[in-house]
């Protein structure tokens, strides 16, 4: 936060968004991918950094089942994306968490893998959490085919023809990812191993890079079980239809509590994000390059919600609302905004004529041309969560409480008597040891609810409070009632970083989680963000975005 | 990793391994859940976590110890007394419970290292280690815990030797001494992060489990993803 806020001419106030109107679900629900997100970081850097991308090993049948590496080599190191390729039943295919069984399963390796290693590997990876992985590796991962999309581009291509593109616009990708981990999981490095690698500093890069490989990778099968097919007369898929192409990504639930277990990183997510926009808005004129550059975004964000399917009824009226303010928007830079300030002048606009889903991506195309005035702030989006951990026990009962009053008072006021403000509770199933959400008055087990009732739990660490004696330190309140100990931690933190905490009920009967999965997955950079139910979603990444071969200087697969 | 570990981590010829080498992020994960499924607080199994985490990535095996303790939690709090911290019964000290205390209490004037503290008698006294390093990284020095004989330093690092380091992490019951020591850390060379035993690990798993709802029908039924087919 320090780092956020220390930029060389400091922004007045007035250009600032607050916490009580940015960490709310429904706003959280309708962010959109920008500059910030990581994926943009990790393009940016290949970029700068002249990174060479190769396909170093290849070993497929004519089943479509093998292995493959490929490399990703930087200034300093390398990483190689080990990739299986696996011949799997219909039956078995599930994008669910409970799969034991993918289309093709993958691990980031720290380097360039021996034999040895890619042998170690193949007795692991394919076992996604049954297996276990070293420090060596960095992600662990696996995707199912998009079966009907599939397919279509095989037998197109054994041909000697290129696929529909409306069957191409229709799907949007060859694989869908269903499980990405990272930060040593099953044995994987830990994120302190790697946190101090410039190329790895900012969040979830390996996994981005992992996801952007695995692109390259499902393009390449596509094309080997065309020749398969096809022989000689096959094709291989042009360019401009591979750029149409992302990596899927189906999420459940497990992404959702992640927001609220890591409330520094989100809060240096959201303070990023705020801080460019507050610096765009604060800028005197309009040069003709960033009025072009938001022009061009704005098109760019029109063509995408275009192709943009859902059927969800929530998503559904979302994009009906999207599609018509991108068109206001339009309408209203027929003129550039005059004065002084005149992207302040816009943003006032936005906010006085879209929908949440419209301002949120206003905001993504305001930032889009100014990144000389960003993109640093790449730098300040990860976070040292143990420097937050500790509690200070100095403190006066009398400093938390006020400190409640000031930054809860969203869930202070929340009436938990209600029936429908405690309808639904967390837990993790035994099954899968994965987060799920229980309906409080129909299933058992609401007396194992994880602690993400943020606002409960506030309310509870007030009531617990009055009638203390002000001066009494924290740490004695805590020796007698350790029961508090998350919530004051919460607290002591909130107070230092005011994006912490997702200022809603998060147990209530309205709560929707796939507001948690889109504000995380637009963080990373995600598109076509499509739910599937309430509780999961489908969504691409790095869709309209170049290959990695690309950049070798003109150098293909 | 070194050889030795590397085999002992290797699959023996029948059997599971006994020895596994968990991250620093699963050593904390694990740890928490186990705790909690013991019946702490949420936010005392966050501090066993990250303790055990923070003993795994300075060379020491924690599990085992946790393990113990959670194995017949006590959940006994010290009195906070100048220079004597112990529970009012004489009852063994929760390392949990004592080790937040300590970091609580660190800043605040007549905290337990502004003179020297006995403390104790406290279960598992290798589980106080990451705590006094919060507290000396509070304070901006060193924390002194004598034992039996026995001297380490704390810092950001354990500065000990094997011996005292082993007989410490051995010890089901210590009283301690506990002091800060205003002269600077010396260097310390990183460590390899600790092995556990896999049938600690096992157990810690069990206890974590009493954290988590046996699926139901209606539950499966109601999941993400549920009742449909992702064969298109």
């Amino acid at each position: 936060m320090a780092q956020v806020m220390d930029h060389s001419s400091p922004v007045p106030a007035e250009f600032y968004r607050s916490p009580d109107q940015v960490m709310r679900l429904s706003r959280m629900g309708s962010a959109h991918p920008m500059r910030l997100s990581f994926l943009r970081i990790l393009l940016r850097r290949v970029q700068a950094e002249g990174w060479q991308f190769s396909r170093t090993h290849w070993e497929m049948d004519d089943k479509g089942v093998g292995r493959a590496v490929y490399r990703a080599k930087g200034p300093q190191r390398s990483y190689s994306l080990v990739a299986f390729a696996h011949d799997l039943p219909a039956e078995k295919r599930s994008d669910r968490v409970i799969a034991t069984a993918w289309d093709a399963t993958f691990a980031l390796f720290d380097g360039e893998p021996t034999l040895a290693d890619l042998d170690r590997l193949q007795a692991n990876v394919p076992l996604q959490e049954a297996g276990r992985i070293t420090n060596r590796e960095l992600s662990l991962s696996r995707a199912n085919h998009s079966v009907r999309l599939f397919r279509h581009v095989v037998d197109a291509l054994a041909e000697g023809r290129q696929p529909d593109l409306a069957e191409i616009d229709a799907v949007g990708y060859l694989m869908r990812t269903t499980a990405v981990y990272g930060s040593g999981k099953f044995g994987a490095a830990d994120r302190g191993q790697i946190a101090d690698r410039p190329e790895l500093s900012a969040p979830f890069q390996a996994e981005m890079l992992s996801v952007w490989l695995t692109r390259w990778f499902t393009v390449d099968v596509a094309n080997h079980m065309a020749l398969v097919k096809g022989g000689a007369k096959a094709a291989t898929l042009d360019l401009d239809i591979c750029h149409k192409l992302g990596v899927g990504n189906s999420t459940g639930l497990g992404m959702a509590p992640f927001l609220i277990r890591h409330p520094l990183l989100i809060n240096n997510w959201i303070a990023a994000r705020e801080e460019a926009l507050a610096r765009v808005r604060a800028l005197d004129v309009a040069s003709d390059a960033a009025v072009a550059g938001v022009r061009t975004a704005l098109a760019d964000a029109i063509t995408n919600a275009a192709h943009w399917h859902s059927e969800h009824p929530i998503q559904v009226k979302r994009l009906a609302d999207l599609r018509s303010d991108l068109g206001h928007l339009k309408a209203y830079l027929q003129d550039w905004p005059k004065g002084a300030k005149p992207w302040n002048t816009l943003w006032q606009w936005g906010q006085d004529h879209l929908s949440q889903e419209g301002q949120e991506a206003l905001l993504a195309i305001m930032i889009e041309p100014h990144g000389d005035l960003i993109d640093g702030l790449a730098d300040c989006m990860s976070a040292d969560e143990r420097r937050g951990f500790r509690i200070n026990g100095a403190m006066g009962v009398g400093a938390l409480r006020a400190l409640l009053q000031t930054h809860y008072a969203w869930a202070l006021n929340v009436d938990f008597d209600q029936p429908g403000q405690v309808a639904q509770f967390w837990y993790v199933s035994e099954e899968k040891l994965e987060p799920r959400l229980g309906d409080r008055a129909a299933e058992d087990g609401a007396d194992l609810e994880q602690p993400l009732c943020i606002a409960r739990l506030a309310q509870s660490l007030f009531e617990a409070l009055q009638g203390r004696d002000d001066a009494e330190p924290v740490a004695s309140f805590l020796l007698a009632q350790p029961e508090h100990r998350l919530m004051v931690r919460r607290a002591q933190q909130a107070a230092i970083f005011p994006f912490s905490e997702v200022r809603d009920n998060l147990i209530a009967k309205d709560m929707l989680p796939i507001d948690l999965m889109r504000c995380k997955l637009a963080f990373f950079g995600a598109s076509h963000f499509d739910p599937r139910s309430d509780k999961w979603v489908r969504i691409s990444l790095f869709h309209g975005a170049p290959y990695p071969f690309e950049f070798n200087g003109g150098g293909g697969s | 990793m070194n050889k030795s570990d590397a085999d002992r981590i290797a699959p023996a010829e029948h059997g599971a391994p006994a020895y596994v080498r968990l991250s620093r992020t699963e050593t904390e994960a694990l740890c928490l859940k186990a705790t909690r499924g013991a019946g702490y607080s949420w936010g005392i199994a966050e501090e066993a976590g990250a303790a055990t985490g923070w003993l795994c990535a300075n060379g020491v095996d924690g599990t085992d110890a946790l393990l113990a303790v959670l194995d017949a939690p006590g959940m006994t709090a010290p009195e906070a007394a100048p220079e004597n911290w112990s529970s009012p019964e004489g009852r063994a000290l929760c390392p949990l419970l004592t080790g937040a205390a300590l970091v609580d209490f660190a800043p605040l004037p007549g905290g337990p290292l502004h003179a020297r503290t006995l403390l104790g008698p406290v279960r598992q006294p290798v589980l106080l280690l990451p705590f006094l390093s919060a507290c000396a990284e509070d304070l901006g020095t060193s924390v002194q815990l004598e034992w039996s004989g026995h001297t380490l330093l704390i810092g950001q690092a354990i500065h000990a030797t094997p011996q005292a380091i082993a007989a410490l992490t051995g010890a089901a019951l210590a009283v301690v001494t506990i002091a800060r020591v205003d002269h600077p850390e010396p260097p310390a060379a990183p460590a390899p992060c600790a092995v556990a035993q896999q049938k600690t690990v096992q157990a810690l798993e069990d206890l974590a489990l009493r954290t988590t709802v046996p699926a139901s029908d209606a539950s499966r039924n109601s999941g993400a993803g549920a009742g449909t087919s992702d064969n298109d």
